[in-house]
């Protein structure tokens, strides 16, 4: 019979099932040309992925994993000089999200709202359907990264 | 006998694949599904990209693995076509 470790916690248990997540994404850093980090601020990870689009600019995507998979990652854009300077890896800013026409709402926010599943606004006030605990293959956090990664290759400056 | 030789499918991990030159993309990309366990039902919400002549690009599956210009030992990512809403 499996013993349960009662010093472990509901976020223990969310930063295991994020750090796993997160060892998919650095394993591939070399095939997807990305840097990643990953940041325990306590209670919760958070996720750091500098995507790169050639020529062109440089995306840092700050994901917040806070009661996952109860709920799915908060997805911001960072200032992409706060992978050098720790200081601002934090300043959020509507001009650091990607633009473009396809797939980004303004939803009434300072930022566009991606529209990929997988990242907390994609649910927000019932904008869609789907997330489920524990999240489907296609919404885990390496895919939504993936999926962030190909959108700015291909659709988005 | 067209040639066969191994690529390398990318999905959270790398698992090989040997494949012949005449097969189908569609065809690769189900096999790659069958080795992620991923139901061959959901084929439509998957793709598959490479690096073609230096640019990242979703391979088309009606092209065979010669006419993708696939080479051995190259990585083939399997990802989602239709990650986006409809809304």
């Amino acid at each position: 019979m499996a013993s349960v470790d009662p010093t472990r916690t509901p976020e223990d248990e969310s930063k295991e099932l994020v750090e796993q997540e997160y060892r998919l994404i650095a394993g591939q850093s070399e095939h997807f040309g990305w840097e990643c980090r990953l940041e325990d601020v306590g209670d919760y990870d958070i996720v750091y992925v500098k995507i790169m689009k050639l020529e062109g600019r440089t995306f840092v995507l700050r994901l917040e994993c806070d009661d996952y998979a109860r709920q799915a990652p908060l997805a911001t854009f960072a200032n992409p000089k706060g992978w050098d300077d720790p200081q601002l890896k934090d300043d959020v800013q509507p001009e650091f999200w990607p633009t473009g026409a396809s797939y980004l709402s303004p939803r009434g926010k300072p930022h566009p709202a991606m529209c990929i599943r997988g990242q907390r606004e994609y649910y927000e006030d019932n904008w869609h359907a789907g997330w489920t605990n524990p999240p489907a293959r296609q919404d885990r956090i390496y895919e939504l990264v993936v999926n962030i990664r190909h959108a700015i290759l291909d659709l988005w400056a | 006998m067209p040639e066969q030789f191994e690529i390398t499918i990318v999905y959270g991990t790398n698992k090989p694949l040997t494949v012949t030159e005449t097969a189908t993309i569609d065809t690769v990309k189900l096999r790659a599904m069958d080795e992620f366990a991923i139901p061959r039902a959901e084929a439509s919400q998957y793709i598959l990209r490479a690096k073609v002549d230096g640019k990242e690009v979703q391979l088309d599956e009606r092209l065979t693995v010669e006419q993708s210009k696939l080479h051995p030992h190259e990585k083939v990512t399997l990802a989602a076509g239709t990650p986006y809403g409809q809304r």
